[in-house]
């Protein structure tokens, strides 16, 4: 892993994902939600799929606060840290039972992670706004929307990271 | 292997502290200060990208086509924004155009106000008919061969549809915008009769306007000179300029108001050839008329202000 191109990778991430996939450009709005990918998760997805566990849960964690941070919605830090904490260590662990180098299994982990993730980062923010709480209807469209946009720039996305951000260009390197 | 055990446990030291820290944050943080400020020193680090991508944004979607699908509402307002576009640049055209017109106001104005001062009115007339004509002997006739008017013979007088109840006298000028064209000779109740400048009979007073190049503007000469009508029907000749006096072709001659009672500095014609005249002492200067005879129409008699025009 090039942390180096890992942490330049990051911030190009995260300003993708704060301008880009915004309402009227590349967010989606087929129903009443605002579909957009998550990158953050596909990060830690890349991360989870190339670094070792400890790794991977710090890398995890730092990517989650990244997001916390640049989440206008979200008034309370730690709650996506310590998801995609949690979520990069568990994929790190199961690595040695998937075969992760297949497209599918890319784009079921990443569409995995962001129905673990959102419904959770989604309920804090309900939790603590002072305006009328998230329907339940709302939020399984905007987590399922989210997951399947997520999914599907899954694969490019790994492609791409993977031969910046590692050293063989492939996501088989892990010590 | 201690190294590696002492990593380890450093390792884990840190992912506690980060899980206590998220939780802490999560927790305690109830009023959302602390996210607050976290979020302000992140804008340091993002907030330049975000710039630059969003500039590259614009740019890009200003140059890009629009594929998404149109709504008809869409289109009303975008029919109605190039509607104002347009309405907006017609605004500024009349705009500018009326501003033109102001100046052009003012400018008439102070022309308007400086008018009643100068003594002389302009009353336009029209040339009555073509078929006035004179003789070498100063005759004016009817056209037609039974009148005696034959090829050679040359107009001398013409007719203008003002006369006395208009205003006009005898002896007023009748100009155009490109000189003078003649004097009235008789002026009847309705109409007038006006003796061209190239009749042998008119005789007006005129100055030399040379180009002088040291000054870089037109002067006249301080002679003044009688011009006469050739008999040819076109052109003058003008005489008693002393032969010190600095005359070529291409020189005008303007009229001298102390002589005619009009206007001063009125161009009658060109200087196309200087001679010497009699004796040598004076010039004899051929002029040439820079009216058009043949396209005369509207002339303008030169009344005394105060005579009321009808």
């Amino acid at each position: 892993m090039r942390w180096f191109v890992f942490i330049i990778l990051g911030w190009c991430c995260t300003v993708l994902q704060t301008m880009l996939f915004v309402p009227r450009l590349l967010a989606l709005r087929p129903f009443h939600a605002d579909l957009r990918p998550d990158l953050f998760v596909l990060m830690a997805l890349l991360v989870a799929l190339v670094a070792r566990g400890e790794e991977a849960f710090i890398a995890g964690w730092v990517i989650g606060m990244v997001a916390d941070l640049t989440d206008p919605g979200s008034q309370r830090l730690g709650a996506m840290a310590l998801m995609l904490a949690l979520c990069s260590y568990a994929i790190c662990r199961m690595r040695p039972v998937l075969v992760y180098e297949r497209p599918a299994t890319q784009i079921v982990l990443a569409a995995a992670m962001v129905l673990a993730v959102r419904p959770v980062q989604l309920m804090i923010v309900s939790w603590h706004s002072s305006a009328a709480s998230v329907g339940f209807g709302l939020l399984v469209e905007q987590t399922l929307g989210d997951a399947l946009y997520t999914a599907v720039l899954a694969w490019p996305f790994l492609w791409v990271t993977a031969r910046l951000a590692t050293h063989r260009g492939r996501l088989t390197e892990r010590s | 292997m201690f190294r590696r055990r002492q990593a380890s446990r450093m390792t884990r030291f840190v992912i506690a502290f980060l899980v206590v820290m998220a939780m802490s944050l999560l927790l305690l943080d109830r009023s959302g200060a602390v996210a607050a400020q976290c979020r302000r020193l992140a804008q340091h680090v993002f907030t330049p990208g975000q710039q630059w991508s969003r500039e590259a944004m614009i740019a890009v979607r200003n140059r890009a086509p629009d594929l998404r699908p149109i709504t008809d509402e869409q289109k009303q307002l975008e029919q109605m924004r190039l509607w104002l576009h347009e309405s907006r640049a017609t605004v500024a055209q009349q705009a500018a155009r009326i501003a033109d017109l102001e100046r052009s106001q003012k400018a008439m104005q102070q022309i308007l106000g400086q008018l009643p001062e100068y003594p002389i009115q302009v009353l336009p007339a029209r040339i009555l008919s073509h078929s006035y004509v004179g003789t070498g002997g100063g005759f004016r006739v009817a056209a037609g061969k039974s009148q005696g008017i034959r090829e050679g013979q040359h107009v001398l007088y013409r007719y203008i549809s003002r006369g006395r109840t208009s205003g006009v006298r005898d002896g007023q000028a009748v100009v155009t915008g490109m000189g003078v064209v003649g004097l009235v000779a008789h002026a009847d109740t309705d109409f007038s009769e006006v003796r061209l400048v190239t009749s042998p009979e008119c005789r007006l007073s005129a100055r030399i306007v040379h180009w002088d190049r040291g000054e870089g503007k037109w002067v006249a000469a301080p002679e003044v000179g009688r011009l006469t009508g050739a008999g040819d029907g076109q052109a003058m000749i003008m005489e008693l300029v002393r032969s010190n006096v600095d005359v070529a072709p291409g020189d005008y001659v303007v009229t001298y108001s102390a002589g005619i009672g009009i206007a001063d500095s009125m161009i009658l014609g060109e200087v196309t050839a200087v001679e010497p005249g009699e004796g040598g002492l004076t010039h004899r200067i051929t002029v040439r008329p820079r009216v058009d005879w043949n396209m005369l129409d509207e002339v303008y008699v030169l009344t005394p202000r105060g005579r009321q025009a009808k």
